[in-house]
């Protein structure tokens, strides 16, 4: 092997080494992401739990026919968390606890809805006040006069 | 000679309007919506500012006393009718002054001033394109056209006093014709109730009206010269005066909100048809009592 051939050899494996290199330090460069990413589905952090949970509510909006009427709707509640706890279905507008289950991981929820606005709703641990999912039932009028002012007489 | 004095009377009656709606004043104030359409929506002491616009389509079955050469000969002549027809609901209040259009409410284009009003009365000046016509929905023989009569140019002035106690609202109306063809006046009063039951809100409506003998004469009248002429096509066509006349309806009706902008409604009404009228020659049947249903479903804006 003559002194040019060592030198073209060596200048290969370098930049083999160097791609080999840039290579490991692109995939060691994720790695430490992937992990992370999979701890965090093995640990979940309560602050990260409710971004898995899940609560909706059908049908919804609730249409009444004129603004200040009481609006009625049977609606369903479904949660869901990937967590087995007990879990509270709480009506954060009016502040009151709904239905409560114990070792769970989802539910449904059937009701009669009766209100004037608006209610917000929540999935929360047991005795928790944080909102691990949150739902509305929108209330929605045809006729959205307001109310009577008050006046006088004022012919002319 | 005819169009001449209509048109006169039609002058004399403007500047009435022109004070109404020049008078007004500058405060933002509401107004009461007709009852006819205040117990529907459940308005009761909600009254309205309302200004919105809605527009659907209405079906109408019914039956009642039938007018020789109605609009639909056949179903006139058995008194029997059904109809499609446009609806068209909307208001628009501007300080005082109003503008409103309720197909249900038997009236036309109503144009107002809110005089008075406070949480249980309100009291409006209104002219209008046509009021004479309370049990209209019943009553085909206004629309009759072989009494000869021009039912282009209606126009009344008068007054609407509205009251609301919880869940009921009355209203009282005082009407003169403007135009000059006949100088007839109604009165009438209703009286109408809300009830909600979940989103459905049933509506009951009890009404009475008073039409002077000018009113009735100027539509069911016969004058010696015309039963002469159509003594000639139809057999004992006699001349006929008119009096006054009083007649009652009643309604019952429900209104659902399908969404936020489609309404459901159903109606049923029945009005008495009083022997002033249909006495006249120019009804083929008499029945004293005129019965309706009507369907629609509404787009509102």
């Amino acid at each position: 092997m003559t002194l040019i051939q060592q030198n073209r050899n060596t200048q290969v494996n370098i930049v083999s080494r160097i791609n080999t290199t840039v290579f490991s330090l692109i995939i060691f460069g994720f790695m430490p992401v992937s992990v992370n990413a999979e701890t965090e589905k093995i640990h979940i952090s309560p602050s990260n739990s409710s971004q898995l949970a899940q609560l909706k509510v059908t049908p919804k909006p609730c249409v009444a026919l004129r603004k200040g009427q009481k609006c009625y709707l049977e609606v369903t509640f479904k949660w869901q968390h990937p967590i087995l706890n007990d879990y509270c279905l709480v009506n954060s507008t009016t502040n009151k606890i709904m239905k409560c289950w114990q070792r769970k991981s989802k539910g449904n929820y059937s009701f009669d809805f009766q209100s004037k606005l608006s209610n917000d709703f929540a999935l929360r641990k047991h005795e928790s006040v944080t909102d691990l999912a949150q739902t509305t039932i929108p209330v929605a009028w045809v006729y959205k006069s307001s109310k009577r002012a008050k006046s006088t007489w004022r012919l002319f | 000679m005819n169009n001449f004095i209509i048109n006169k009377s039609l002058v004399s009656a403007l500047p009435l309007v022109a004070i109404i709606f020049t008078s007004a004043t500058f405060s933002s104030i509401s107004y009461a919506n007709d009852i006819t359409h205040s117990v529907r929506s459940d308005a009761e002491q909600a009254g309205s500012t309302e200004n919105y616009f809605e527009l659907g389509i209405l079906y109408t079955q019914g039956s009642g006393p039938s007018f020789i050469g109605g609009r639909n000969t056949n179903s006139a002549l058995n008194g029997y009718y059904s109809r499609y027809g446009l609806i068209i609901n909307g208001s628009y209040s501007w300080n005082n002054l109003f503008v409103e259009n309720y197909s249900e409410s038997g009236h036309g284009l109503v144009f107002g001033y809110s005089a008075f009003n406070n949480d249980n009365w309100s009291f409006d000046l209104i002219a209008t394109t046509e009021w004479l016509k309370q049990s209209s929905f019943e009553n085909n023989g206004l629309f009759g056209y072989i009494n000869n009569k021009d039912y282009g140019k209606k126009f009344t002035v008068g007054g609407r006093l509205i009251g609301y106690w919880g869940d009921n609202i009355v209203q009282f109306t005082v009407n003169q014709d403007a135009t000059g063809d006949h100088n007839g006046t109604t009165v009438s009063a209703q009286i109408g109730r809300n009830w909600q039951v979940r989103n459905w809100n049933f509506h009951g409506i009890f009404g009475a009206e008073y039409a002077s003998a000018k009113l009735n004469d100027y539509y069911v009248g016969v004058s010696e010269v015309r039963a002469a002429h159509l003594s000639n096509f139809f057999e004992g066509f006699t001349a006929y005066n008119a009096g006054a006349s009083v007649s009652f309806s009643t309604e019952l009706g429900v209104t659902y909100p399908i969404s936020e902008d489609w309404v459901f409604r159903l109606t049923a009404r029945a009005a008495t048809i009083a022997d002033e009228l249909t006495d006249s020659p120019y009804y083929v049947t008499k029945d004293p009592v005129a019965t309706s249903v009507r369907t629609s479903l509404s787009y509102v804006f």
